[in-house]
């Protein structure tokens, strides 16, 4: 694989080594395209009715924790001693909201997979740098990004910003997650459809090990909330081609102690007929109902894949 | 079986190789972190069983290749006469392997697992042992004295040893394979031969231990079939005998045979029994080696299986019919061209013969024929036909034709005035009907009869001295006789003499049921009770009639004896107890008509009326005739010399010594002319006025001269015209003809009695013979089963993986836009250029 990244020079904070400057740089060149193509894909053309952040006023509303400072309106606290918060009429279409899986089955690491400072990507490492090329790509964009992590349940959400210092506090989230428990996705997105009210883009970031019904019916949720939808489905290679071949024990990344031994070569057609049901299976799910399905490989370097991704969808957006 | 090289059963423990490998591999498995268990899981529910299966059987196939290497290796053989069957060790030894890899194969489960290794271990070790036993076994039964042994060689000499298999005759295969055996034997070994026909005929009859003694008397002329059948026993018998001889105590019998039953008696336990009597008289039992030599499946052969000639007794005076029988011994179509028959060497007949004859049946052909001289003829019947068996397509017999029968008649009626109450008189007459006083026309005067009567009175009989010219005394109608005369009848029956009684109404009861002899035997076949004469007249119960001396006239179709009235008889008193006494005939009442008594060499013939006009009508029927003919040819025929024996029985002349004699003793000796041209001068033994010639080399089938004395020949019925020559013929068995060979049943009855090894070759024989354990090595069918084995694991190994990996791809692919990187790219760069 020749498209390993480069290491980071050692100055820059280390969540933002997520943004390593020749991916970006790669995903930076196709800024412009990539907003076409952000645009491209926003969910309507009309101006959005809901309430943003924007130079033309729209209401005030009482403050409360966790707004941005900047936003309240001085002149009526001086009036009324009362904290309000000047809202305005929303200028951007998007808000988008990343759900990256950090469930036990992303911490694989195969072997084949890019190399990030001379070292394989696990899965999760591979999903956290596309959350933080998308969240770099959107808020340049001056989109609003959020981002849920999750495994059996979300461990965090941030709802979706456009500042631009939003952008430190996700990549400093994304930055200090890592992959844990058991995944049970579909609950997950359950959780999330309810409390992502607004309408928008949701990027999911996983390796969906679930039963694919139950994504599938978690998936049909979000669009039912009116939700686009891009599938990032993550594979390692390794579960792809499954080339092992002696006697093997495979432990259990979610479950600590649950472990098989088994002779993979006589099992391995079995095995990729399994996995070729399963991606058959999201891969139509997805097609019923118009949510974007992208695999990724970790063979393949993000930041190509995501870029080819991006050229994909404008080719498409154009048509 | 055992095996040749032990050692080399270690290589079994190679099977710990693929073992080891397996369990190695399970025991370290790799570790890999992996996130997809799902997959796994629900491929494995589908195919962890087949996987498992396929690979237990690999690994079996693996081990059991390499245990069947080793066995191999360590050269199973097979003794011929296993004692511990081989089903034990070899396949023990391989179910061991296989249960083995199975344990290794279910190896997490721990109990299944020890419970198969256990019963591997015992299987193992029930081998093993099962090894030792039999090499412990074998080594005693084959073991041979150091010095060297006593062995007795016997060859099957008989007819069926002359048929040829690939251009050779059993005989000479025989011949080669005994010398090959006798230029095996050690110096040490004592040998002695047999030749095995009828009767064996000791060739080297103490053991010997200088083979050229042994291969003269196997090359001597003397060494050759004899034809006829082997007696087997007698052979082995004798063979104990010339055993007993020698002085080494390993003892051991080598029967060369074709393996032909007729012979063996095998189901005769009592022979056998007494044939393992005498061997268990010898040092150490004797250890039979017997060698059948290969035969060929298809035969073909027709013989002349017997000559019967309708009476026994025959003379000159009419013809007699001679029936020829052929038989299809062989087991395929015979198709024989003529049939011949000749007398003394002269044709008188020859009939083409049309018929094919199929496997085992038979065909008879009759032939009428007037003797024209008394004397000792050669009556051969001879077939033309191209079969394997020649020797048997002719068959002689000797018939003895008789110049005269004397018979003597004692008359009890003679004061009866009318002729046709004088029974003795009437059966003058049917005896020899030209005498009758009425008729005496030139030609009846002229005709030859056999039989020659003298009527004596009743009264008279002390007047003659001598019963024992005649051969049948009838006592017609005797009231009684003196007691030193019914002493002397009494004696000439029990020499060989007949005796017809028909008393009549003045019969004595008291004389007749008192009659015995001086041994205290009654004459007559029963008691004279009471006269009966019945109103109504009885007919003869011509059904009843089986007794041979009246079968003649109980044909309704040839014989008028159904006009038979009895119309006064004698109620006789049978004993139920004695076995001596059959009844022949009876009358219509149930009454016995007609009874016999077998006493010493005779024989006497009773019926219960005389044969005059006031007993019966029957001296006036047609029948009267043959019936008094038969009845006397039946009371003769046991003082007639038979000519045709059995090989090895002892042939007997004898005779009364001619009158001239007078009190002389007789110096000369009488010569006998064996089949083979050889002679043989035997001492003529005189007993009052009778000689006796007695001649016990009868073993070689064929005909026989006896020369002797003119005078005495023509006493003992030669014919003067015949070189004063009495013939007999020692007859083939036609059973000897028959290919019927030992079956399985045969060899285990003999082996319940004697120990029998049948060597199925040569070098088995030479094997055995030289005190190593003959037998087979088997290590060519394992390393068959080895490649074979082989080949089923690289097979299923091929089948495996191209089952596993059928219609499948290595790996999947993802339907990613990120397909062709390069492709990518140069639409990316195609895109930013616009």
């Amino acid at each position: 694989m020749d498209d390993s990244f480069q290491t980071s020079p050692d100055h820059v904070p280390p969540q933002f080594q997520l943004l390593d400057p020749e991916a970006m740089a790669k995903i930076s060149r196709l800024e412009l395209l990539a907003r076409q193509t952000v645009e491209g894909f926003i969910s309507g053309r009309h101006q959005s009715p809901y309430r943003g952040y924007s130079a033309e006023f729209a209401e005030h509303r009482e403050y409360a924790p966790g707004d941005d400072l900047r936003d309240l309106d001085w002149q009526v606290y001086a009036k009324t001693d009362r904290y309000y918060i000047k809202q305005y009429i929303e200028e951007t279409n998007l808000r988008a909201t990343i759900l990256l899986d950090a469930s036990g089955s992303m911490a694989y690491r195969g072997e084949n997979a890019a190399k990030h400072q001379g070292k394989p990507l696990s899965k999760f490492e591979y999903g956290r740098f596309l959350a933080a090329s998308l969240v770099r790509l959107l808020l340049n964009q001056q989109d609003a990004v959020g981002l849920v992590t999750y495994d059996s349940a979300v461990r965090r959400y941030i709802p979706s910003r456009t500042r631009t210092n939003h952008m430190s506090v996700l990549l400093e989230e994304l930055f200090n997650t890592q992959p844990g428990a058991e995944s049970a996705l579909a609950p997950v997105f359950h959780e999330v459809a309810e409390r992502v009210h607004r309408r928008g883009l949701l990027i999911i970031i996983s390796d969906l090990f679930d039963r694919p019904e139950d994504i599938l019916k978690a998936l049909h949720h979000f669009r039912f909330r009116k939700h686009e939808v891009i599938l990032m489905h993550v594979m390692a290679d390794e579960e792809l081609t499954f080339p092992f071949q002696q006697w093997s024990q495979f432990r259990d990344l979610e479950q600590d102690g649950n472990h098989l031994e088994l002779d993979p070569e006589s099992l391995r057609s079995a095995y990729l007929s399994e996995v070729r049901s399963f991606l058959d299976k999201i891969e139509k799910g997805c097609g019923e109902m118009r949510v974007d399905y992208v695999p990724f490989s970790t063979r393949q370097g993000f930041d190509l894949a995501l870029a080819s991704y991006l050229a994909h969808r404008k080719s498409l957006v154009k048509r | 079986m055992t095996f040749l090289k032990m050692s080399m059963l270690l290589g079994v423990l190679a099977i710990a190789i693929p073992i080891i490998i397996h369990l190695l591999n399970r025991s370290r498995p790799r570790p890999i972190e992996w996130g997809a268990i799902q997959f796994l899981l629900a491929s494995m529910t589908a195919r962890r069983r087949r996987v498992k299966i396929e690979d237990g059987i690999l690994l079996c196939l693996r081990c059991l290749a390499l245990a069947a290497l080793a066995l191999a290796m360590a050269r199973p053989f097979l003794p011929s006469m296993s004692a511990v069957p081989w089903i034990f060790i070899l396949p023990g030894i391989l179910i061991a392997v296989l249960l083995a890899s199975i344990a290794t194969v279910l190896w997490p489960n721990e109990q299944l697992r020890r419970r198969l290794l256990k019963i591997a271990a015992v299987m193992l070790g029930i081998a093993v042992l099962a090894t030792l036993l039999e090499q412990r076994i074998q080594a005693r039964r084959w073991m041979t004295a150091a010095g060297g042994g006593d062995t007795v060689i016997i060859l099957d000499a008989s007819l069926s040893m002359t048929l040829t298999s690939e251009g050779k005759s059993h005989f000479d295969q025989a011949i080669e394979e005994t010398q090959a055996l006798i230029e095996k034997s050690r110096p040490g070994d004592a040998l002695s031969l047999i030749l095995g026909g009828p009767v064996p005929q000791a060739l080297i009859s103490r053991p010997t231990s200088d083979r050229r003694d042994v291969l003269r008397a196997l090359h001597s002329p003397e060494c050759r079939p004899t034809g006829g059948m082997m007696a087997t026993l007698e052979a082995l018998n004798l063979a104990a005998s010339l055993l007993a001889e020698g002085r080494n105590a390993s003892k051991t019998v080598v029967m060369f045979t074709d393996g032909q039953a007729t012979g063996w008696d095998a189901q005769m336990g009592t022979r056998w029994n007494f044939l393992s009597s005498n061997f268990k008289q010898l040092p150490t039992p004797p250890r039979i080696y017997c060698r059948q030599l290969p035969h060929q499946d298809s035969f073909r052969n027709t013989l002349v299986s017997g000559i019967r000639l309708s009476r026994s007794v025959i003379g000159t005076d009419r013809p007699v019919k001679i029936e020829v029988t052929l038989l299809n011994s062989g087991n395929i179509p015979a198709h024989p061209s003529a049939l011949e028959l000749r007398v003394d060497g002269k044709q008188i007949e020859r009939t083409p013969l049309v018929k094919d004859l199929v496997p085992q049946a038979s065909e008879v052909y009759s032939f009428n024929y007037q003797f024209e001289t008394p004397g000792y003829h050669v009556v051969q019947a001879q077939i033309t036909s191209d079969d394997d068996l020649l020797a048997d397509n002719s068959l002689e017999r000797i018939v003895h034709i008789l110049d005269r029968l004397p018979v003597l008649l004692v008359e009890g009626a003679s004061t009866e005035r009318f002729f046709f109450r004088k029974t003795a008189s009437l059966i003058r007459v049917a005896l020899t009907p030209r005498e009758t006083p009425d008729n005496k026309s030139a030609a009846l005067q002229e005709l030859p009869f056999l039989v020659k009567p003298t009527i004596v009175e009743a009264a008279n009989i002390t007047t003659i001295k001598d019963l024992s010219p005649y051969q049948v005394i009838i006592l017609a109608d005797v009231s009684r006789l003196p007691a030193t005369e019914s002493d002397r009848i009494a004696a000439f029956v029990k020499a060989g003499g007949g005796l017809l009684v028909t008393p009549g109404a003045r019969a004595e009861p008291a004389f007749y049921n008192a009659w015995q002899t001086s041994a205290g035997e009654t004459i007559l076949p029963a008691r004279l009770e009471e006269r009966s004469y019945p109103s109504d007249p009885l007919k003869l119960e011509l059904h009843s009639f089986t007794h041979p001396a009246v079968k003649l006239i109980a044909q309704p179709d040839q014989s008028d004896a159904r006009l038979g009235l009895v119309s006064g008889y004698w109620k006789l008193g049978l004993d139920p107890a004695s076995t001596e006494v059959r009844i022949g005939g009876r009358l219509e009442s149930g009454a016995p008509w007609l009874l016999e008594r077998h006493l010493g060499k005779g024989n006497v013939l009773m019926t219960p009326v005389a044969f005059d006009r006031r007993d019966s009508n029957l001296s006036s029927l047609k029948c009267f005739v043959p019936l008094i003919h038969e009845m006397v040819y039946f009371l003769a025929a046991p003082s007639l010399q038979d000519c045709n024996i059995a090989p090895g029985s002892e042939w007997t002349l004898s005779g009364l010594c001619p009158p001239e004699m007078g009190t002389s003793r007789i110096t000369e000796l009488a010569t006998v002319v064996l089949p083979s041209g050889e002679e043989r001068s035997l001492s003529i033994k005189q007993d009052k006025n009778k000689f006796i010639v007695r001649f016990t080399e009868t073993r070689q089938p064929g005909l026989y001269h006896m020369r002797l004395p003119t005078a005495l020949a023509l006493a003992a019925g030669a014919a003067s015209n015949n070189n004063a020559e009495v013939l007999f013929a020692v007859n083939n068995q036609p059973e000897e003809s028959t290919l019927t060979f030992l079956t399985d049943a045969d060899i285990a009855a003999v082996r319940s009695h004697v120990v029998l090894f049948l060597p199925k070759s040569l070098d088995e024989l030479l094997t055995a013979f030289t005190g190593k354990v003959p037998g087979q090595e088997l290590w060519k069918i394992l390393v068959l089963c080895a490649l074979l084995i082989l080949l089923a694991e690289v097979v299923l190994t091929r089948w495996i993986t191209l089952h596993r990996h059928l219609h499948q791809d290595n790996s999947v692919a993802l339907k990613s836009p990120a397909e062709s990187v390069q492709a990518m790219k140069a639409k990316l760069t195609e895109l930013m250029e616009k």
